[in-house]
C-alpha cells in the first residue's frame, strides 16, 4: 500500500480531491503521504526545527485544499511543483513570524471563491472574536448534533451521513441537521456576546 | 423568519446563489437590522463549523503522519542512527556499497528531468504588502506571479519587461521572474532563451540555466553552470548544485 501512494497519478489525484467524503478524505491522505519527504527536502537556510517544518507542511496541504476547493489551481504545474511552492513559501513565513494558525484567516480563507466584496461584508459581519464564541458554542451543541453538522461542513452527503450515523434515510439526516442548525442558532441567541 | 434561511445562507456561502440573488441577499444584509441580526449567528456558525473541520483535518494530518512512519514512506535519518546496532550499520553498509559497485552507474543515476522537478522553486517577486495598492501593472504581474496564475502573469511581465521604465538591475530581477515563471509552466525553451540574453549573467541566472537544461533532458549543458555553482560556493545554490553533482 506505502508505494502504491507514489504511483498515482495527478490527475487521478485531483479528480479524487475534487469528489466528496469518504473518497476525498481517502485522497487527502494519499496527498499528505504522497509527498511528505518534502518535510525532510526543507530549504536549510531557514534552519526549521523538524517539528516546524511538519507545521509549514501541515500548512502547505491545507492550502492546497483550499486552491482546489476554490478553484485556483489550473494544473499548470504538477502537483509536486505547486505543491512545493507554498511549502517554500510557508517555511518562508514559518522563519519570519514563528509557528502560529490563524483560525480566523483560515475560516475567511475558505470562502475566497465568492468575489473579494462578500468577502469583506463577511469580514465586517463576524467578528475575530465572535468566530471563537461560535466555537465555543459549538461544544455545547452536543455530540450527535456536532458530527452531524461537521460531516455536512466537511462536504459529506446525506446518504453517507445517514449510514454512517445511522439515520433511517437521507431525509432523516437532513431532518435532523435543520434541527441542529436550528439549536445552534438559538444558542447564540442566549449567548451574552449577541 | 424564512424557514429555508439555512438553505439560502449555505448556498450564498458555497456560491450557488444567482448574481441576482447574491446581491439581494447582501443589500437586505446591509440595510436591514432585523434580517442582520437573524442572519448573522447563521454566518458565525457556518464560519465556525469551517474552522473545526479545519482543526479536525489538522489533526488527521497528525495522524498521517505516525502511520507513513510506520510505513516507511518518510526518510527521517536520525531515529535509524539511535536504533540500529553499529555492527548491524556496518554490514548494512557493506553490502549497499558493494551493491552500488555493481550496478553502477547503469540503475542508479536520476535522469536530468527528475533533477529539475526535485530541484526547482520558483523565484518569486517580492510580495505586495496587505493593504498596499496594487497600482502598478508591475505590482499587478508580481502578484498574479506569486499565485502562480501564469496565464495572466506571464503576458503582464513580458509587457513589463518590453517597457522602457526599468533600471538595468531592476530589468535583471524581472527577468529571473519571468524565467522562473516560464519554466514552472513547462516552457524550458522560453526561460532559457530569456536567461541566456541576459544583460549580465548573474549566479542565480545560471541556475536556472541549469535548471532549464535539466528539464530539456540536457545533462551535458546543465553540468558545466552546477560546476560553476558547486565550485564558487554560492549560498543555497551551490549546495543543492554539489548535491545533484554528486548523484550522478
Amino acid at each position: 500500500m506505502a508505494e502504491n501512494y507514489r504511483k498515482i497519478p495527478d490527475q487521478d489525484l485531483l479528480a479524487g480531491l475534487k469528489s466528496s467524503g469518504r473518497e476525498r478524505r481517502d485522497y487527502e491522505e494519499i496527498l499528505y503521504k504522497k509527498y511528505i519527504n518534502l518535510i525532510w527536502s526543507r530549504p536549510r537556510k531557514y534552519k526549521l526545527t523538524e517539528e516546524e517544518a511538519r507545521q509549514a507542511y501541515n500548512d502547505a496541504i491545507m492550502g492546497f485544499l483550499r486552491q482546489i476547493d476554490n478553484e485556483k489551481f489550473r494544473g499548470e504545474s504538477s502537483v509536486y511543483t505547486y505543491l512545493k511552492s507554498i511549502f517554500i513559501r510557508k517555511c518562508i513565513d514559518i522563519f519570519r513570524s514563528g509557528p502560529t494558525i490563524d483560525i480566523y484567516e483560515e475560516s475567511i480563507e475558505d470562502n475566497l471563491h465568492l468575489p473579494d466584496s462578500s468577502v469583506n461584508l463577511l469580514k465586517s459581519l463576524v467578528s475575530r472574536d465572535e468566530l471563537e464564541n461560535a466555537m465555543k458554542l459549538l461544544a455545547k451543541l452536543g455530540e450527535k448534533c456536532k458530527e452531524l453538522l461537521l460531516l455536512s461542513a466537511e462536504g459529506f452527503k446525506m446518504a453517507e451521513i445517514a449510514q454512517m450515523m445511522g439515520f433511517k434515510n437521507p431525509d432523516s439526516a437532513y431532518s435532523n441537521k435543520h434541527q441542529c442548525k436550528k439549536k445552534l442558532k438559538e444558542l447564540f441567541k442566549t449567548s451574552s456576546s449577541y | 423568519m424564512n424557514e429555508n434561511i439555512y438553505e439560502i445562507v449555505e448556498a450564498y456561502l458555497s456560491n450557488t446563489l444567482s448574481e441576482k440573488e447574491r446581491n439581494e441577499f447582501e443589500r437586505q444584509l446591509s440595510e436591514d437590522p432585523a434580517f442582520q441580526k437573524e442572519v448573522k449567528p447563521i454566518l458565525a456558525s457556518e464560519l465556525a463549523l469551517k474552522a473545526e473541520v479545519n482543526s479536525q483535518r489538522r489533526e488527521r494530518f497528525n495522524q498521517w503522519f505516525e502511520d507513513a512512519e510506520q510505513e516507511g514512506l518518510n526518510k527521517a535519518p536520525a531515529i535509524s542512527r539511535r536504533i540500529i546496532p553499529f555492527a548491524l550499520i556496518g554490514s548494512i553498509a557493506a553490502a549497499l556499497i558493494f551493491l552500488l559497485l555493481s550496478f553502477w552507474p547503469s540503475s542508479q543515476m536520476d535522469s536530468p528531468e527528475k533533477l529539475y522537478a526535485d530541484n526547482f522553486a520558483p523565484y518569486y517577486p517580492p510580495e505586495t504588502r496587505g493593504g498596499q495598492p496594487i497600482d502598478s501593472i508591475r505590482k499587478m504581474a508580481h502578484v498574479l506571479l506569486l499565485q502562480n496564475n501564469y496565464e495572466e502573469g506571464i503576458p503582464k511581465m513580458e509587457l513589463v519587461i518590453a517597457s522602457e521604465d526599468l533600471t538595468a538591475e531592476e530589468l535583471l530581477e524581472e527577468e529571473l521572474y519571468l524565467a522562473s515563471a516560464y519554466l514552472d509552466s513547462k516552457k524550458p525553451e522560453k526561460a532559457l532563451d530569456l536567461l541566456q540574453n541576459q544583460d549580465g549573467n548573474s549566479l542565480t541566472s545560471k541556475w536556472y540555466q541549469a535548471l532549464a537544461h535539466l528539464s530539456l533532458g540536457d545533462w551535458e549543458s546543465a553540468k558545466p553552470l552546477l560546476e560553476e555553482l558547486k565550485q564558487k560556493e554560492v549560498p543555497y545554490y551551490g549546495e543543492r548544485a554539489a548535491k545533484i553533482l554528486g548523484g550522478q
